[in-house]
């Protein structure tokens, strides 16, 4: 479902490689949890996922897609939604939906269907007339979302979709990427808590100053770091001190 | 006062954009030709109306000696600085105050209220003493030299200057509290901020025409001559648009004499009643910001909106030109800022209504037979749609406008071409329609010929089409991506002053075209020239729009902070 090969990016003036070599296969129908410290090239390598960024060198593809060289046809298989959503302000709910909507062409019984789906389960269909900017932080996230998944996209990408979550919509959450999977659909997300991903990923890549350390399901890759891996090891406990940020 | 002035210099930074130029052009080392083109672009401009300014101190002091009232033009030259601030001031005191978001950033700091203002206000002040300069500076420097004026007149000249901003300004900020009161206690406080901001602006544009061009009922050669033979009475005249400046110009005129300084002193005076005022009503200015600043809750509509008969699908082209209109339209800042000339040039052509109580006399007839030819209405209205492109800055900051929604657009699977065409129709629909409007008042006031009327705008779309796709990709090309405020994506965005200056230059060369064609009189060839120069404009844009457009869309890395 993507495909990421030998993928490096340096940002402009920067000194070292944000993401350097990276090779990485998601198959298709399963949860991928992308995880790795604060800095360590996560968001870098979303970017250039879903066309935001250009990879220096290296071939991403989606969906058999290559993003640089058909990038119309890869976005189409891809739902977004950014670590930290900004929308439109001055366009309502509704309008913003709309905007996504005609860009996939979502066909309008099922955009009317899908959209009330997720704004009732959001309990937020009372706000879809009312401009983006009267919304909370939570609102934009989850209209963000709403968006993400009105094309009910084959490849869903998360950034961080735990950060400020409290336990019931974390609980939520994962329902909803189970739920996008087990309608055939592929589901990629980043996080820097690895309690996070024990729950709910079927296999986990682990990036760690830009390049893959580890990628495998998490029963074989703690089997691994308690073996012979010194860094994964270190890592791992890295990753579960911070933890706080899941309520 | 420590406090302020570090306040002042870190708003001035963020006005100016110099951390932004240092870090881009002297650490980063990229885009160095930008600067190059932009003081190559700027600098002759500047050149050219400094020059001009010192020619006209010239002639204006030698007709004024023949008068015996040589100090007409420092006359000339302070009521003009303090009429472009007073315009200016209102934008900026709104932006700086209402549409800001800033003072929310600044509450949570240790600063009190009249400190923020007072830092705000000087990085107003600045802004203007920097570009009243350009106008004064010439004008009262050369008659300083042609006057042989002593050290009286150059003292006094520094301290009027100093204070030349000081009026204009505490009314724009009257003006500007009086309006948000309105708008805050309303439920629809952009459009109130919107309509009463035109309002506003029409009213006072409107009586400095009349102050200016009402003349009492009299003979106008007899006028003249009274005012001629009156002491100062050119001088009072010109003083009628905004009268201090009268006392202001005799201040430094006779500024070795009781009577110069009986004229400063009042000058100065109500200078200082003014910043007095502005003292007292401080507080007000800063906490009305502040409500506008909190958003939202009142804007909510509660009605309950039907999902499925909007959810059908569009056009994507059309579908991004509605939301380019939408986003652009309900913001009070955009609007005021890039609607305003819409009204204004109307306006202008309402002068004789004002000033003869009727409109029986055409006030072109003077300029050409009456009527005016036919070709000539046609480039006239043409130009007036390609100016109107560049002075609304709609297509030239539209992607600098998305700002940190750009990632939006970005991921959406549709081409950059399709993005463009989106924003050029949905400029354009905002531009025909501001111009279409615009000009039949117009149309009926100067009595131009009707068919001129419509062919022109047939070729002013076709041009100004052409010419809002080259601007949005000069936008595309130097996107200003990285603001809090939207309304700096607007105003701090050298891409309007840029297109300003190319479509400033293609406008005078159009009319210079036309005037040649009207002394040869083989004016039907306007519109030929016309469609063939927006043809050009469309082939150029084609061409762009495809090898360039793509490859910077791909590359753009502001799209998320
Ligand atoms: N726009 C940028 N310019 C320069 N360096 C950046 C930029 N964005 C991120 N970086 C650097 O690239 C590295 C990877 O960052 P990022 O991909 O955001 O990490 P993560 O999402 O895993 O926290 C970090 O060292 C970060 O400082
Ligand atoms: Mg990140």
């Amino acid at each position: 479902m993507l495909k990421l090969r030998n993928v490096s990016k340096k940002y402009r003036g920067a000194e070292r490689y944000a993401v350097q070599d990276l090779d990485l296969h998601v198959r298709h129908g399963e949860i991928f949890g992308f995880l790795g410290p604060n800095g360590a090239g996560k968001t870098t390598t979303i970017k250039m996922i879903v066309g935001l960024l250009r990879a220096d060198q290296g071939s991403v593809t989606v969906n058999g897609f290559d993003v640089e060289k058909q990038p119309i046809e890869a976005k189409r298989s891809i739902g977004f939604v950014p670590d930290n959503p900004d929308l439109y302000q001055k366009l309502t709910g509704l309008e913003y939906l709309n905007l996504i909507g005609d860009a996939f062409q979502v066909e309008q019984s099922l955009r009317a269907e899908r959209i009330q789906y997720y704004l009732e389960m959001f309990e937020m269909s009372h706000a879809l007339g009312d401009l983006i900017q009267s919304y909370s932080h939570g609102m934009q996230q989850k209209l963000a979302l709403t968006g993400a998944l009105l094309h009910e996209p084959e490849l869903f990408i998360l950034d961080e979709p735990m950060v400020g979550l409290d336990p019931k919509s974390a609980h939520f959450f994962r329902e909803l990427m189970r739920a996008h999977v087990e309608k055939g659909n592929t589901v990629f997300f980043s996080t820097h808590v690895l309690e996070v991903a024990e729950k709910i990923c079927d296999r986990v890549g682990i990036i760690h100053n830009g390049k893959l350390i580890a990628c495998g399901t998490i029963d074989e890759l703690r089997k691994d770091s308690e073996q012979v891996n010194d860094t994964l090891e270190k890592l791992f406990l890295e990753l579960t001190e911070e933890d706080d940020s899941i309520g | 006062m420590g406090r302020v002035w570090s306040l002042y210099k870190s708003l001035l930074n963020v006005q100016f954009g110099w951390s932004a130029a240092k870090y881009n052009y002297i650490k980063k080392r990229q885009r160095l030709w930008e600067p190059v083109i932009i003081v190559l672009g700027l600098g002759p401009a500047l050149g050219m109306i400094v020059f001009g300014l010192w020619r006209v101190a010239e002639i204006g002091f030698e007709t004024g000696l023949m008068l015996g009232q040589p100090h007409i033009v420092l006359a000339l030259a302070a009521a003009a600085a303090q009429i472009i601030t007073l315009f200016f001031g209102f934008f900026y005191v709104l932006s700086s105050f209402y549409f800001s978001d800033d003072l929310k950033m600044l509450i949570p700091l240790p600063y009190r209220s009249w400190e923020v203002l007072a830092a705000k206000l000087l990085a107003i002040m600045t802004g203007q003493y920097l570009s009243i300069s350009v106008i004064v500076l010439p004008i009262w420097i050369n008659y300083g030299r042609l006057a042989r004026a002593g050290i009286p007149y150059w003292i006094t000249s520094v301290l009027v200057f100093l204070a030349l901003p000081v009026l204009p300004l505490v009314i724009a900020s009257l003006l500007a509290i009086l309006l948000m009161r309105v708008a805050n206690v309303s439920n629809k406080k952009d459009l109130v901020t919107m309509i009463g901001g035109i309002l506003i602006l029409v009213v006072v544009i409107g009586s400095q025409l009349y102050l200016q061009t009402k003349m009492p009922d009299a003979d106008p050669e007899e006028l003249l001559l009274q005012l001629m033979s009156e002491a100062d009475g050119l001088v009072k005249a010109v003083g009628r648009v905004f009268p201090p400046s009268v006392w202001a110009a005799n201040g430094m005129a006779y500024a070795h004499k009781p009577y110069g300084w009986w004229n400063l002193v009042l000058f100065l005076g109500i200078t200082a009643v003014g910043g007095l005022v502005l003292y007292g009503i401080s507080e007000r200015v800063f906490y009305q910001g502040l409500i506008a600043g909190m958003d939202g809750g009142k804007t909510r509509s509660r009605k309950k909106v039907e999902v499925s008969s909007t959810a059908y699908e569009r056009p994507v082209i059309w579908s991004a030109a509605l939301s380019e209109m939408k986003l652009f339209l309900r913001n009070p800042g955009y609007v005021l800022n890039g609607l305003v000339g819409y009204i204004l040039f109307p306006l202008f052509a309402l002068i004789p209504l004002l000033t003869q109580g009727n409109l029986e006399v055409n006030p072109l007839q003077a300029l050409f037979e009456e009527p005016i030819p036919v070709y000539l209405v046609m480039g006239g209205v043409a130009l007036f749609f390609l100016v109107m492109t560049a002075l609304s800055s709609i297509p030239a900051t539209t992607f600098s406008r998305e700002g940190k929604y750009l990632w939006i657009r970005r991921t959406l699977p549709v081409s950059i071409q399709q993005v463009l065409a989106g924003k050029i129709l949905g400029a354009q629909i905002i531009n025909v329609i501001g111009c279409v409007v615009a000009l039949i008042p117009i149309t009926y006031i100067l009595r131009l010929n009707i068919g001129g009327v419509v062919g022109g705008c047939i070729i002013g779309i076709l041009l100004s089409t052409g010419m809002s796709g080259l601007l949005a990709l000069l936008d595309l090309a130097r996107p200003m991506l990285d603001w809090v405020d939207p309304i700096k994506a607007m105003k701090s965005n050298l891409n309007g002053v840029i297109a300003l200056l190319v479509v400033g230059l293609a406008a005078f060369g159009i009319g210079y075209r036309m005037f040649v064609h009207y002394q040869r009189s083989t004016m039907a060839r306007i519109p030929v020239e016309l469609l063939v120069l927006a043809a050009v404009l469309f082939a150029v844009y084609k061409y762009l729009g495809t090898k360039f457009a793509e490859h910077r869309w791909m590359n753009l890395e502001g799209g998320i902070l």
